[in-house]
């Protein structure tokens, strides 16, 4: 038997648990061949041992009539005989010989030392060896809670770069395939208010700047001012509001007899500044009457005392 | 003669602080006239019911003669203007048609001077229309005494 019997050239098998069978397998080779190997003397003997036994078998059978008979009689099964015969006398000594050359050989040594595993893994036909893996009887098998658990996921998460796979992410794409109706029904929204700090949330916004963003003339001038005040009821607001209660504070917060005072002091300046004004106009009017009765040059402005 | 603060051409005679001319003067007249007037009827009615609460059984009206009556409105009228001018330069007929008297060297005229020109302006009141022919519109007392009546509407008094 030769290592490299299953062997074949897979390029493109990738690493990983498909090498592990592969080694797994060429050393299984290497030891079985290993072990024919070091059993070819002994095979050796024993073919030679089984020619001689067959040459005196043969020399008996032609000197004795009952072998003769016996050999006439059955003679197809003379072959198998003498064979089966050898094999039964060997075989516990080729097992202890076996067993021997086993204790006494150090394999693994010797396998690391004489066989190119590398080369044995470049020629392994991994993806034959997986198809003949019975993969879910292994899972099966596994203890996934307990791998899980020694599984430092924080180091992980850590070493991973969400950032370069966020980017790569089609997010409209994937957001246009959510049926985004079928998740906000699944959804408590009570809950998830509940939960909310709404006053920090506030607390955060600066609504000066949302307020100064408001178009409040646009606002405005979208409400019907009619509607609104025809949706009124002025009797009951009129009801509720102290009138009388009311006017008393606003005249006790109005000097009336100030307003009435600066009023009247008002309309008797005016007045005054209305006299004196026609007076000098008459002062004038006269000085120009009595510069033309005097034949006078400057008759609008008196000279200065 | 002691005159009052100074008071200069360029504060009081401006544009609008030019000498008044005879309506504004003779309006202003006529005011402290009735003002005097008054004064005159208060003090002879005080004087009546000074009598009347002294003996109110034997209380008449007395005729009152003439001259009494023309002495103390002339009496009244000295006192009145002499003070108002002397105080504040401006009688209050002045005052509403927005008149100020000053001096020769544009100061508040003081009490001599005051007391002078309402003497003169009392006993000799036709003087007042000598404003009409005067070229810088003064009148006979003004041209005497060296004052001059000016439009001053402001309300405060120059110092």
């Amino acid at each position: 038997m030769r290592t490299d019997e299953h062997v074949s050239p897979s390029p493109d098998e990738p690493a990983g648990d498909a090498r592990g069978h592969d080694v797994v397998d060429a050393a299984a080779d290497v030891v079985v061949g290993t072990i024919w190997w070091a059993t070819g003397p002994l095979r050796g003997g024993g073919r030679l041992a089984a020619r001689a036994v067959e040459g005196a078998m043969s020399s008996a059978v032609r000197r004795s009539r009952w072998l003769h008979t016996r050999a006439q009689t059955r003679p197809r099964d003379l072959g198998g005989a003498i064979e089966h015969l050898i094999l039964s006398l060997l075989r516990p000594l080729i097992r202890r010989i076996v067993e021997a050359v086993i204790a006494e050989l150090d394999l693994t040594r010797l396998i690391l030392d004489n066989v190119d595993l590398d080369a044995v893994a470049a020629r392994l036909d991994v993806q034959a060896v997986v198809k003949r893996v019975d993969v879910n009887s292994i899972v099966a098998g596994v203890d996934l809670d307990s791998a899980v658990s020694r599984v430092d996921l924080d180091q992980i998460v850590n070493r991973i770069d969400v950032n370069g796979i966020v980017r790569k992410v089609d997010v409209d794409g994937v957001v246009a395939m959510v049926d985004l109706d079928s998740v906000v029904n699944r959804l408590d929204l009570n809950e998830i208010a509940g939960r909310l700090d709404l006053d920090g949330i506030v607390a955060r916004v600066d609504l000066q700047a949302i307020v100064d963003r408001i178009d409040v003339g646009a606002i405005v001038g979208k409400v019907d001012p009619d509607a609104v005040v025809a949706r009124v009821n002025f009797d009951a607001a009129m009801a509720q509001i102290d009138l009388i209660g009311v006017a008393q504070r606003v005249v006790d917060g109005i000097d009336l007899p100030g307003i009435i005072r600066d009023s009247t002091g008002s309309l008797a300046s005016e007045a005054v500044a209305g006299v004196r004004v026609q007076g000098q106009q008459a002062d004038d009017a006269v000085g120009q009457l009595v510069g033309r009765v005097l034949r006078r040059r400057a008759l609008d402005a008196p000279r200065p005392p | 003669m002691t005159t009052g603060p100074l008071v200069t051409t360029a504060a009081v005679i401006g544009p609008e602080h030019r000498p008044a001319g005879i309506v504004t003067r003779l309006s202003a007249a006529i005011v402290d006239a009735i003002v005097v007037l008054v004064v005159g009827l208060l003090i002879h009615l005080t004087f009546a019911g000074a009598r009347f609460i002294y003996s109110p059984t034997t209380f008449q009206w007395e005729a009152v003669s003439l001259w009494a009556s023309l002495t103390l409105e002339i009496i009244v009228a000295i006192i009145y203007l002499t003070s108002a001018w002397a105080v504040i330069g401006r009688s209050y007929g002045d005052t509403l048609l927005g008149l100020r008297v000053l001096s020769r060297r544009r100061r508040r005229p003081g009490w001599a001077l005051a007391l002078l020109r309402a003497t003169f302006c009392v006993l000799f009141p036709v003087g007042l229309f000598w404003v009409v022919i005067s070229p810088d519109r003064r009148s006979i007392q003004d041209a005497i005494l060296r004052t001059v009546v000016v439009y001053d509407w402001r309300a405060e008094s120059p110092s």
